[in-house]
């Protein structure tokens, strides 16, 4: 049975923008979805941006992801995925860091999707969704997800309009990471603020 | 009319500070050469060439090859049989992807003058972009034993064994660092986030120390604060934590999260460390810090 996939048009603007705040570096950061999400259909309503240095380095990651937890479970959401932008052009496949976080998700969200940003696709005029995602099965083994089973609410070519028109107005400088929180407490890594501007 | 001139002197004197800073604001510095500085580059003087060479850089970066080879003729004319513009080009080549193009020029430059760190570093960039991160490792390895003083390369050589799982030999980077720069919190700061994600207790211990001293140093460092607390309250609830450690772990958290509590003010500091001990267990991510 192909299970499938969502992504809202709030997480997917929120992961463009991302990639398109810290182009020259990786980036990554959790997917939400609503609790009590079956993982045979996951709808990913949020995306909440993590870091844009040193992905691989573990206590910030932690401490990142017990506020967004805290955060999570007073608004009836819970971590469901995660998704990652390299630093290299090329580089299409998950590495070792993404690998084991999405693992470590799936521990409490089983099949957890690893989102991947396709770095090449990405453009100012948006023409292609730019992501490929895996799964990740029982068993440690990761599945790659065809593009019948993922899509862009409320369909992929809007999702491209929406998204597309953020570029152009720049809004990627008002999006904020865990890194940007950490270097600046007073920044709202919730990016209440930019929600509104999306929708 | 007057308006304007103020403007392209505010323009240029950004330039300068962005420069001086070696800050990455590439976007920002191709719009305003756009707008402003390209109009009144004969304004500039001496400057002007070193606003070239910056524009040229924000070009590449964000793809604009037609100022990219504006900026790079001028230099060619002005300075034909530089080096410096020489590596430019090869910067040029590595933008357009022409990896081995750009490592002719390169190799050409370090062959003539074999104290260019620069064009060296750039070859460890070009293998990066490729994802070539083994080569890199190596080539920025053997400029270190050349240029031991280079610390972004040290930082670099970190970075690059972080993304390598390798955290003795990125922790060694880091030694070299504080032994430069020993009141450097950032370094203690980054110190101690390799040692946490070794894991171990030992390397709990070491990570604690160093959040404390990075803390020490800047109480407004947020990342060290917060480590402290992790680091702190692991400690505490590690079975081979010696009762005297205990007690001054769990001082030291209290201390932490007072810091936090202060620096964000709209949080109260009971909801920090009942939020970060609620999720203690659950999402260590690291290697068991418990063993």
């Amino acid at each position: 049975m192909a299970s499938s996939c969502e992504l809202s048009k709030l997480a997917y603007s929120k992961i463009i923008l991302h990639a398109f705040k810290y182009p020259h570096t990786s980036v990554n950061g959790v997917l939400l979805a609503n609790e009590g999400s079956s993982n045979h259909s996951v709808k990913y309503v949020d995306a909440i941006p993590l870091f844009h240095h040193n992905l691989g380095l573990a206590p910030m990651l932690e401490v990142a992801l017990m506020q967004i937890d805290s955060y999570c479970r007073t608004a009836g959401l819970v971590i469901a995925g995660y998704y990652h932008a390299s630093e290299a052009l090329a580089e299409m496949s998950p590495d070792i860091v993404s690998q084991r976080i999405c693992e470590k998700i799936a521990e409490y969200f089983p099949n957890a999707c690893l989102v991947l940003i396709n770095n090449r696709q990405l453009a100012k005029q948006m023409t292609h969704t730019s992501l490929s995602v895996v799964q990740y099965c029982d068993g440690g083994k990761w599945k790659v997800k065809d593009k019948e089973n993922f899509k862009i609410l409320p369909n992929n070519d809007s999702a491209l309009d929406s998204v597309s028109n953020l570029l152009s107005k720049k809004l990627y400088k008002k999006l904020v990471d865990f890194d940007d929180h950490f270097d600046d407490i007073s920044q709202d890594w919730l990016n209440v603020t930019l929600k509104s501007m999306i929708d | 009319m007057e308006k304007q001139s103020k403007h392209w002197e505010d323009v240029r004197d950004l330039f300068r500070n962005w420069r001086e800073e070696n800050c990455r604001q590439s976007e920002d510095v191709v719009d305003l050469w756009k707008e402003v500085l390209a109009n009144h580059f004969g304004k500039l003087g001496d400057e002007g060439w070193l606003v070239l060479e910056q524009v040229f850089i924000a070009a590449l970066d964000c793809h604009s090859m037609e100022i990219a080879n504006f900026c790079l003729s001028k230099l060619n004319q002005e300075f034909p049989d530089s080096m410096r513009v020489k590596r430019l080009k090869a910067m040029k080549y590595e933008a357009l992807e022409r990896y081995e193009d750009a490592l002719d020029i390169l190799d050409l430059i370090i062959k003539k003058d074999e104290t260019n760190a620069a064009s060296r570093k750039r070859k460890v960039t070009i293998y990066k972009s490729q994802g070539m991160i083994i080569e890199a490792v190596k080539e920025l390895t053997d400029y270190l034993r050349i240029f031991m003083a280079d610390q972004e390369a040290w930082m670099e050589l970190s970075d690059l064994y972080i993304s390598q799982q390798e955290w003795n030999k990125a922790a060694f980077c880091v030694e070299e660092l504080m032994l430069h720069s020993p009141f450097n919190h950032l370094y203690l700061q980054r110190y101690a986030e390799i040692k946490y994600t070794q894991g171990g207790y030992e390397n709990l211990e070491i990570a604690r120390s160093y959040y404390a001293q990075a803390a020490k140093l800047n109480p407004n460092n947020v990342r060290a604060l917060y480590g402290l607390l992790l680091t702190s309250v692991h400690m505490a609830s590690n079975s081979k934590c010696p009762s005297q450690k205990k007690k001054e772990s769990i001082k030291l958290s209290e201390w932490a999260t007072n810091q936090l509590s202060q620096l964000q003010s709209s949080n109260d500091s009971k909801l920090f460390s009942s939020q970060i001990l609620e999720g203690m267990g659950n999402l260590q991510i690291g290697n068991d810090s418990k063993n």
